[in-house]
């Protein structure tokens, strides 16, 4: 099933990174150059940016809002909402936005709240703020999508920790009467175990047994506190999941495949998003990817793939796009829009 | 590096590379050559070829 949502457009995006890179050697110091390359093989994962102690997805979140609203000319008191989709939050409270609101500039009248989403989350941020612009009436709205999962990796755990990167995103969104998206979006909490973090919420509180990081029952050294992921799992979900979301969004917009001017994928890996390109029929050309330069950047994935591979556009016609976010929960969501020429300032590195 | 012909239904998959990656390739081929998706738990816990082999015919008459 898909949800048509109309008048609102994206006026642009701008992403952010943290300067430091960690390279396909690096992690051969740690897990051994064989290991390595067979799992770059699989992942397709080259380099990754990652953040130092100090900085967080709200940092990146931040210097990207900062330049795209310099760049678009928008008055910071212009805009009417601000969405924070991420799981990497500055605080448990308050709601990282509302720190986000002091930063930017934004009005004391802005609407600010968090999301807690990953891999869904980017779809499901552009989902909410056209439909805060449709049914609130309001006519500019912010959506920050970033984290920083490099914080939450065990360093010895090879699924996690050369997977993924860091990475943040700003998208301006407009009221537009030529705008609009399609969107499916869907829920499996059955799987939440297969990606999660078990300590550190309020079920399991941060404690001396949550704490130390120690051999679990598939050898690997990992805390309570560590990212536990079971890559196998996810795949199958994925390959059952996302085919007939894109279905829904596709046929409700009444386009062929091969119409798209691009599919933007999550970039969960490049195992996963090549199989899903071929079980879609789309060509190597309509899916870019840029998990061999940043890996799988959580919610920040998608608008990373946008602003550096399809760039902003100038000049040409409206794009055909759809997107796909699909993981952690397991959430799944999937947009297909026209997106016309919009501002992309260059990636800000900080 | 495998003679194909010569893989029988009690060839043991875990003295090889049965591992994650090994795991996630069969999952996407079996998907690819016969439409199925298998359980990944199950599939990790096969011993042989012809239980996987069973886990994919299970897989198929289920969907």
């Amino acid at each position: 099933m898909a949800y048509w949502v109309p008048g609102a457009a994206v006026r642009g995006v701008a992403c952010a990174v943290p300067r430091r890179r960690l390279t396909v050697a690096d992690a051969g110091a740690t897990f051994g150059d064989e290991e390595v390359q067979s799992v770059v093989k699989m992942t397709g994962v080259g380099e990754r940016r990652v953040a130092d102690e100090t900085t967080c997805a709200s940092d990146l979140c931040v210097a990207a809002g900062e330049r795209l609203l310099e760049e678009l000319d928008w008055a910071p008191d212009s805009v009417e909402a601000l969405l924070f989709v991420s799981q990497t939050p500055d605080y448990v409270l308050p709601a990282t936005a509302c720190t986000m609101q002091e930063r930017l500039g934004l009005s004391h009248g802005v609407a600010a709240w968090d999301v807690n989403l990953g891999c869904s989350g980017y779809v499901y941020g552009l989902w909410q703020a056209m439909s805060m612009i449709r049914a609130a009436g309001m006519s500019r709205v912010l959506l920050a999508a970033g984290d920083t999962c490099t914080k939450f990796c065990a360093p010895g755990d090879r699924s996690t920790a050369l997977l993924f990167g860091d990475a943040a995103s700003m998208t301006a969104l407009e009221a537009d009467e030529r705008g609009g998206a399609h969107f499916a979006v869907g829920t499996d909490g059955g799987g939440a175990e297969n990606l999660i973090i078990p300590a550190g919420g309020f079920r399991k509180q941060c404690s001396p047994e949550t704490l130390p990081r120690q051999e679990d029952a598939e050898g690997i050294l990992r805390s309570e506190h560590d990212l536990h992921m079971q890559g196998m799992e996810i795949f199958n979900f994925t390959i059952r999941r996302v085919p007939p979301m894109l279905g829904d969004v596709l046929d409700s917009a009444g386009w062929e495949p091969e119409e798209l001017t691009a599919a933007l994928f999550h970039q969960a890996n490049l195992f996963i998003i090549d199989h899903l390109r071929k079980k879609l029929r789309l060509t190597r050309e309509q899916v870019p990817t840029s998990i061999e330069e940043f890996g799988n950047t959580s919610c920040a994935s998608i608008p990373l793939t946008w602003t550096e591979r399809l760039g902003a556009g100038e000049g040409e016609e409206p794009r055909r796009l759809a997107m796909a976010g699909f993981g952690v929960g397991y959430s799944w969501a999937a947009a297909a829009l026209e997106a016309g020429p919009c501002v992309m300032p260059d990636l800000v590195e900080i | 590096v495998l003679d194909v012909d010569s893989v029988q239904e009690d060839f043991s998959l875990q003295e090889g590379a049965w591992d994650s990656l090994a795991l996630v390739a069969t999952i996407a081929a079996l998907d690819d050559h016969f439409g199925v998706t298998v359980d990944a738990t199950e599939l990790g816990q096969a011993q042989t070829v012809g239980e996987l082999v069973a886990l994919a015919e299970a897989a198929q008459g289920g969907a």
